[in-house]
């Protein structure tokens, strides 16, 4: 059995509840574990949003690619699309993210320190700030990324299978 | 008496139940939206109002609810900060039994108060 999945994905919103399911399904045929699938599926999810959000899509031919894949002791999850220098501060806000959330000793403590942050914002803001950071306690992940020739960023998630 | 109110968006379906007591606001569906802070503040902000005029406590129960997204956990935890400094009473009820809730849920007892007048409740 194919132990991984490849999902070309038009940057639609409406798209991600598709995404969602078809990893839902092709995780469950792995006989993982619920909450490990539920896990994955989080992190799936979170990524693609991102890409969505940050990427740039200049003609119809422009996609997020979401490649999931199990391995014998993990599962990594990769999302790219397409950036151009437009989203170099979001890159530089993702790389600072991700070296804080390192930081932490426990993934928890990330989370509970970005919780208290965003709670105190204005309710009317937008932003969440909340996304990568459950990726890794949520999903128990290590994040990284690195930007492909082509301006193409890629994403990654790595977890442990318990 | 009750009185009941839905409200819908997407694939995310909050009801608002008021009974002598209390205003209990389930949440049902998942919540994938990609500004679900447009949707969720004004219920939840009217609810506020509506329960301190009344005197009455609100449970946020998320036990049906299959998804959030972390856009979503955002005008929750604003509005459990915002209920923490003030005076309103208000309950978050998560089913413990399922890790993804225990784990964003649990995380929220950094807004509940000694004397529970804001509480996190795993059940």
């Amino acid at each position: 059995m194919k132990r991984s999945i490849k999902l070309i994905v038009d940057p639609n919103w409406d798209e991600i509840e598709g995404v969602r399911n078809e990893s839902n399904e092709f995780l469950r045929s792995h006989a993982l574990s619920d909450d490990t699938v539920y896990a994955v599926t989080l992190v799936i999810s979170e990524l693609i949003e991102n890409g969505i959000k940050y990427g740039v899509f200049k003609s119809p031919e422009n996609k997020v690619i979401v490649n999931t894949y199990i391995g014998e002791n993990n599962i990594t999850v990769e999302v790219t699309n397409p950036v151009d220098e437009t989203t170099y501060n979001h890159l530089r806000r993702l790389d600072r993210t991700i070296q804080w959330i390192r930081g932490h000793q426990d993934p928890f403590e990330a989370y509970i320190e970005r919780l208290r942050e965003v709670s105190k914002k204005p309710l009317h803001d937008k932003e969440s700030g909340l996304g990568l950071v459950r990726i890794a306690y949520e999903g128990k992940a290590i994040l990284d990324f690195f930007l492909e020739e082509d301006n193409i960023l890629n994403v990654s998630a790595v977890s442990n299978l318990e | 008496m009750e009185k009941a109110e839905t409200f819908t968006s997407s694939l995310l379906t909050i009801e608002v139940k008021e009974n002598e007591t209390s205003f209990n606001i389930r949440w049902t569906g998942i919540s994938i939206e990609r500004e679900p802070t447009r949707f969720i503040t004004p219920v939840l902000v009217d609810v506020i109002k509506k329960s301190s005029d009344r005197n009455k406590r609100i449970i946020l129960d998320f036990r049906e609810l299959a998804y959030m997204n972390s856009s979503t956990i955002t005008p929750v935890i604003k509005i459990l900060e915002r209920a923490k400094r003030g005076e309103t009473q208000i309950e978050v009820v998560y089913q413990k039994s399922l890790k993804w809730q225990d784990l964003i849920f649990s995380a929220l007892e950094i807004f509940q108060t000694n004397d529970r007048r804001v509480e996190i409740k795993g059940l």
